[in-house]
């Protein structure tokens, strides 16, 4: 019993390191939070992530890092064939739905006012804040540009 | 002589005329819309680019490259159609920003280039930084020095040649020196065409073949009208290498030459045409005729004072109209060129004017000078006055040179890029969600002020993406109690969203908004956001 419940314990102790770049808080998980490497003196970031809601509905609503002045929440409102960028005060995540902040994608986080450039292979902090599930921190990897399409796990 | 003055009375009322009721003048070619708009942001690429322009004009080149720089393969050549560029794009273009790089050259050759951002299924980063589109500096430099050698050769040689047919025939020692320039003149006008080549492609140093640069300018009137001045110029030159001075012939060939030399230039787009092409003929030959005087007039007080006395006032009597109907037509000819909303365009145009104005100032001080001081002076037989007149027409000279130098600048002065406008960084309006339990909504209001508004909302299912809900009912309140009721309003639909047009928030502040959703037959659902109006 013993030796059992010891192997077990270890093996979900390897399962952690894992997922060690996903965030969870409460029901939400966080997936590959990143943000697009800018060239040259950018002051403007973008973050993209995936981040699905296995519990009741919740919302975004603010985010802070360190490594820019605020953070803004975009959505795109499309009109007929043109999109426009607009600041919202929240971004929705339904009940056990996904959200996909990613390019393209309805919604993404807007780094304002840089405190120095994002260069590959850099990473910073960022508290996520949900209206419900309440304050996630997450360590955020600065890679390279790909250029349109999704990141899929 | 007063039948001389009358026509050119007549001629200058004929212009002021034209230049009040003719139509603004635009200063340079530039862009008037494009297709899509700079900055756009589309779903889907674009069947083609068009870019539209004030003036008709040729085609140098257009490149589409995405955000790593490759280049996109157009499904056509890109063609010119009336006033317009247009390219095909190919069916599927990739999520991506893109850049249109494009050049176009003006009737007169003048380049105009800019840069088209767009992006498909993706956003523009608010500091994305198209790829450059400027030649170096140095083609621009070429250029000016060969419009200025163009020009003073022009003036001189053809001008001195005006001059031997209206006041007195050149002495045998200047149709030779003047029959030298006006040779040297024709190289330096073919060799103007693919100069312009190089600015028109835009390249820096010697990175294109030989042959675009002279084809690059070649649906342009600058390339016919330079072929034309080089043309006049060698015949004059061959006509004066004969003894025989011939001087109607000559003044005859300097007045073709000086007239192909006005039409290479910028002609404003004033209705009519050839009222404003006439105005500039006019000016340019006047302004020839004047400068391309000085050598000779020089030349003469060399000689016999009585004969130069008499070359002077029967130049006098010429110039004083001559310099009158100058000035007016140079007036109106500005004037037109000025009253347009780009052109107080950029501050080397207006301080290349400004030089080319002080320049006329001083020609127009030192020939009044002359008139009043120096010629009566020589008249009366004072022994000074020779040198004295001479000295001052060496000034003139200098002036001249300005005056010259000014109006090459001014002609190829670079018209100004407009911004580049990111779509929607610019346009007023307020984004807002709202969250249900099945469903979420995206809203806009457009411009987000107090008064007419418009609403868009889309409907988002759990799965984020755009859901086809039946019917969408929007209720409005103000936030503060004390406002107007809540209003009800039924949404058209708007190409898979909706779109509440017309709505009035009459007061700034918070509203709450709130969206009766239904889905579908059995499912219903209520939303309810809050928005800042200003």
């Amino acid at each position: 019993m013993n030796r059992r419940l010891l192997l077990l314990t270890f093996l979900g102790l390897l399962v952690p390191p894992a997922l060690a770049h996903d965030a969870k808080v409460g029901a939400i998980t966080i997936q590959h939070p990143y943000a697009p490497a800018m060239p040259g003196a950018a002051k403007t970031g973008i973050v993209y992530a995936t981040i699905v809601n296995r519990g009741d509905a919740d919302r975004i609503v603010g985010a802070t890092t360190t490594a820019a002045e605020r953070v803004e929440l975009h959505t795109t409102v499309r009109d007929g064939t043109a999109m426009r960028m607009r600041a919202v005060e929240a971004i929705p995540l339904p009940m056990g739905g996904t959200l996909a902040l990613q390019p393209g994608q309805r919604f993404h986080l807007m780094l304002i006012n840089l405190a120095k450039p994002l260069r590959e292979g850099d990473s910073f902090p960022m508290r996520l804040t949900f209206e419900k599930a309440g304050a996630v921190d997450l360590t955020i990897q600065v890679e390279r540009l790909k250029s349109g399409g999704n990141h899929h796990h | 002589m007063t039948s001389l003055l009358r026509a050119a009375i007549a001629m200058a009322l004929a212009l002021v005329l034209a230049a009040v009721t003719g139509d603004r003048a635009a200063a340079h070619s530039t862009l008037r819309a494009s297709e899509p708009p700079d900055g756009a942001v589309l779903e889907r690429p674009p069947a083609r680019i068009v870019l539209e322009f004030d003036e008709p004009v040729s085609a140098v080149s257009l490149a589409v490259v995405d955000r790593a720089g490759r280049a996109i393969a157009l499904r056509a050549p890109p063609r010119i159609v009336d006033h317009r560029l247009e390219a095909a794009l190919p069916e599927t273009m990739p999520p991506d920003v893109y850049a249109v790089v494009w050049r176009v050259a003006s009737a007169d050759a003048h380049p105009v280039a800019g840069t088209l951002v767009f992006a498909v299924g993706t956003t523009i980063p608010a500091d994305f930084r198209p790829p450059a589109n400027d030649g170096g500096p140095g083609w621009l430099v070429a250029n000016i020095v060969l419009r200025f050698g163009t020009i003073t050769a022009t003036f001189v040689a053809a001008g001195g040649a005006i001059f031997g047919a209206v006041v007195a025939p050149l002495p045998r020692r200047l149709r030779r020196r003047f029959g030298t320039l006006a040779a040297l003149g024709a190289v330096i006008a073919f060799l103007a065409i693919p100069v312009r080549g190089a600015l028109l492609l835009g390249i820096d140093g010697f990175t294109a073949a030989p042959a675009l640069l002279w084809l690059a300018a070649i649906d342009t009137r600058f390339v016919a009208a330079m072929i034309a001045v080089a043309a006049g110029l060698t015949t004059l030159a061959a006509a004066w290498r004969r003894t025989a001075a011939r001087p109607a012939l000559a003044g005859a060939l300097g007045l073709a030459s000086i007239a192909a030399l006005a039409v290479s230039g910028h002609v404003a787009a004033v209705a009519p045409p050839w009222l404003m092409a006439l105005a500039i003929v006019t000016h340019v030959t006047l302004a020839a005729f004047w400068i391309g005087a000085l050598l000779p007039l020089t030349a003469a007080l060399e000689g016999p004072p009585r004969e130069a006395a008499g070359i002077l006032r029967r130049f006098s009597r010429v110039a004083v109209i001559a310099v009158a109907s100058l000035v007016l037509v140079g007036a109106v000819v500005a004037a037109v060129q000025l009253a347009t909303p780009l052109a107080i365009e950029s501050s080397e145009y207006g301080k290349a004017l400004l030089v080319k104005l002080v320049g006329v100032t001083a020609l127009l001080t030192l020939a009044i000078g002359n008139r009043l001081i120096h010629m009566p002076a020589l008249a009366a037989g004072n022994v000074h006055a020779a040198s004295r007149l001479r000295r001052a027409i060496r000034w003139e000279i200098a002036a001249a040179s300005f005056v010259i130098g000014a109006t090459a600048i001014l002609g190829l002065t670079p018209p100004p890029r407009p911004p580049i406008d990111l779509a929607g960084a610019t346009e007023p309006g307020v984004g807002a969600t709202a969250l249900g339990a099945r469903i979420s909504a995206v809203l806009e209001v457009t411009p987000g002020q107090a008064g007419r508004n418009r609403i868009l909302v889309e409907i988002l299912g759990a799965d984020g993406e755009a859901l086809e809900a039946r019917r969408v009912e929007l209720v409005l309140a103000p936030a503060e109690p004390a406002a107007a009721t809540p209003r009800l309003l039924r949404a058209a639909r708007s190409a898979g969203g909706f779109a509440f047009a017309d709505v009035d928030l009459p007061v700034s502040g918070r509203w709450t908004l709130r969206l009766e959703v239904r889905i579908s037959e059995l499912e219903f659902e209520t939303l309810t956001t809050e928005v800042s109006i200003r």
